[in-house]
């Protein structure tokens, strides 16, 4: 709100008037306390140099409550002065060297022609003066109530912190049953297999150990050659090709395996089968394990990292989502650093993640991550790059803030969580995080000190 | 006989494999075939109808690379060339208004959600091959083993 000139042409007549008497000068110096609240005080003060903090106590032994800051050209003493009860509502402090003119109620009133009083004269500078003051006053509530809702979010992020950490350790167990159930499975299948049918016992042991490898097209487009070429029919020739995706591959595995083949399938399969499971329960525990992240609230750091181990740890987490992009390794000479592993390696794996996940979604050809470590005097340096599409620059702030996400189909959660953790964890780690971003070339880059 | 195809599509080749082998019994007299993506789909959808054969039933995820389920089914349902196919949704990871949109524009036939149970997934899907059966004009009678008793009898009332 504009202050209209006239008021301000009656503020520079009553500071011209009034203030500018060398015997109505006083000087304090910074934390010296002008008034105490509810002193006697018959004069009324304009700031002409420095800041004077305003405080009220509630009830006696209560903390003092900062109201307001008086700066240049504002004025102390208004309610003692103008109230004509001449005490102190505030308790008046210093807080850097101040120079303040006073009146007191015995000073004369200079006529200006149109006025009777002195209170006249001041009345519309001083309800101007009022007037910001509740304005303050009104920023100051806004401020809080926002400050407020920020707090009340923040708890409720560390509930399902903790909650989900709760989930996470329940989940675990189940995980855990899971995984040895198939374990003692695979064992026993790989047992009864070598003692009662010891010809399939080795398509089991490759289905168990290695997955398939082949993609549903490839498989497709061998099982199609299959057909023709072995006469079975498609169904068949497609459960071949899953197992042996390339000509070359069923040329390995030799005669004996088409004499029995569907047999030989079945047992493949199972093993397959198995082989998934265990892949899927490595990635629930893994998934569990950055869920847990969330409700911890003080990170386990200890001296002797290599963060070199813990890159390669995370891409061993990551091979599953990774195995189309080309990943280009240049790891420097690194000094151990004190640090959280399990927290570095979740800093990697979103980083990564959403490397991969930009590359892919944006159907980049020849999709490539490079990952490079290097050391300095006092700090260590990682640069995940990738020749994804880049983050648009409006976004390069924005995807740190902890609601942010661009997966728009669906639920998307998976290992990551979010570049806003990855940016606390570089934070708490006395690092800092970087990201320069064109399309075709998008680097992260993390500082650690040594 | 004419050659019918039943696609399953997902992006995790576990879940891919667990969905094919679940089909096992309809490959008596379907070709069951795993797509990796909505992109490779649409590239078998191409040969099916090159070869001159029949598709009865997808059964896709929805959260991919690429193009999501929901959005290729509402291609497929708009596909001339395909309009008896039947549709399934496999998913976990599907928000409400996706759901919304696959049932009033790709004309769903059946949502299931992830873990999905085998036998009621395999239910669903000869209910549904059945269904295709009868409209296409064939005889239930060679389809032994793969047509959903309570369906057949529905269409004989």
């Amino acid at each position: 709100m504009p202050v209209p000139k006239w008021q301000i042409e009656q503020f520079s007549w009553l500071k011209e008037t009034y203030f500018t008497h060398p015997d109505r000068r006083i000087h304090i110096k910074a934390n010296e306390i002008l008034l105490h609240q509810w002193q006697r005080n018959e004069r009324l003060f304009l700031v002409i140099e420095g800041e004077a903090s305003c405080s009220h106590q509630m009830e006696p032994g209560e903390e003092y409550l900062h109201i307001l800051t008086a700066r240049q050209d504002e004025f102390i003493g208004v309610q003692s002065f103008f109230s004509g009860n001449y005490k102190s509502f505030y308790k008046v402090t210093a807080k850097t060297h101040c120079t303040l003119a006073f009146i007191d109620k015995d000073t004369p009133m200079f006529s200006d022609g149109k006025t009777l009083s002195l209170v006249e004269q001041f009345a519309p500078v001083m309800a101007s003066e009022l007037s910001a003051r509740h304005i303050r006053a009104a920023l100051a509530v806004k401020e809080m109530n926002e400050t407020q809702k920020r707090l009340a979010h923040a708890e409720q992020i560390a509930t399902l912190g903790k909650m989900a950490a709760g989930i996470a350790h329940e989940l675990n167990n189940a995980i855990g049953v899971l995984k040895q159930g198939r374990n003692r499975t695979s064992e026993y299948v790989s047992e009864h297999l070598l003692q009662t049918e010891s010809h399939l016992s080795q398509y089991f042991q490759l289905g168990e150990e290695q997955g398939q490898k082949a993609t549903a097209s490839d498989v497709r487009k061998t099982a199609k050659d299959y057909e023709k070429d072995l006469k079975v029919d498609r169904n068949l020739a497609r459960r071949i090709a899953a197992i042996a995706p390339q000509k070359s591959d069923l040329k390995m595995l030799g005669e004996k395996f088409l004499n029995h083949k569907e047999q030989a399938i079945e047992a493949w399969e199972l093993g397959r089968t198995l082989h998934d499971m265990r892949i899927a329960a490595e990635h629930a525990s893994n998934i569990v394990r950055s869920v847990k992240q969330l409700g911890r609230e003080v990170s386990e750091k200890h001296a002797g990292v290599q963060v070199n181990d813990t890159l390669s740890q995370a891409l061993t987490l990551l091979k599953r989502e990774i195995r189309l992009v080309d990943v280009h390794l240049s790891f420097g000479n690194l000094p151990e650093i004190f640090a959280d592993e399990t927290e570095l390696i979740q800093v990697w794996i979103n980083i990564i993640k959403n490397a991969q996940e930009a590359l892919i979604n944006s159907q980049v050809e020849n999709a490539e991550i490079s990952i490079l470590t290097r050391s300095y005097r006092h700090h260590l340096t990682v640069v995940i790059s990738d020749n994804g599409p880049g983050v648009p620059e409006e976004l390069q702030k924005k995807i740190f803030e902890p609601d942010f996400t661009t997966k728009k189909t669906g639920l998307s959660f998976g290992l990551g969580l979010g570049l806003s953790i990855v940016q606390r964890i570089v934070v708490n780690h006395g690092g800092e995080l970087l990201l320069n971003s064109q399309p075709g070339n998008t680097k992260f880059k993390i500082r650690l000190p040594i | 006989m004419e050659k019918i195809n039943i696609i399953c599509i997902d992006d995790q080749a576990d879940v891919l494999n667990a969905v094919v082998k679940d089909l096992a019994e309809l490959e008596s007299h379907f070709i069951v075939e795993g797509c990796d993506s909505a992109a490779d789909c649409e590239e078998l959808l191409e040969e099916i109808d090159a070869n001159g054969e029949l598709l009865a039933l997808v059964i896709s995820d929805h959260v991919m690379p690429g193009k999501s389920g929901v959005e290729m089914l509402t291609e497929l349902a708009a596909d001339p060339r395909f309009q008896g196919t039947k549709k399934i949704l496999l998913t976990g990871q599907a928000t409400q208004k996706d759901t919304i949109h696959a049932i009033n524009q790709a004309n769903i036939n059946h949502y299931f959600e992830k873990p999905w149970d085998k036998d009621a997934l395999v239910n669903e899907a000869k209910k549904l091959v059945t269904e295709f059966i009868f409209e296409k004009g064939f005889n239930f009678q060679d389809f032994q083993g793969v047509i959903h008793s309570e369906t057949l009898f529905k269409y004989l009332k």
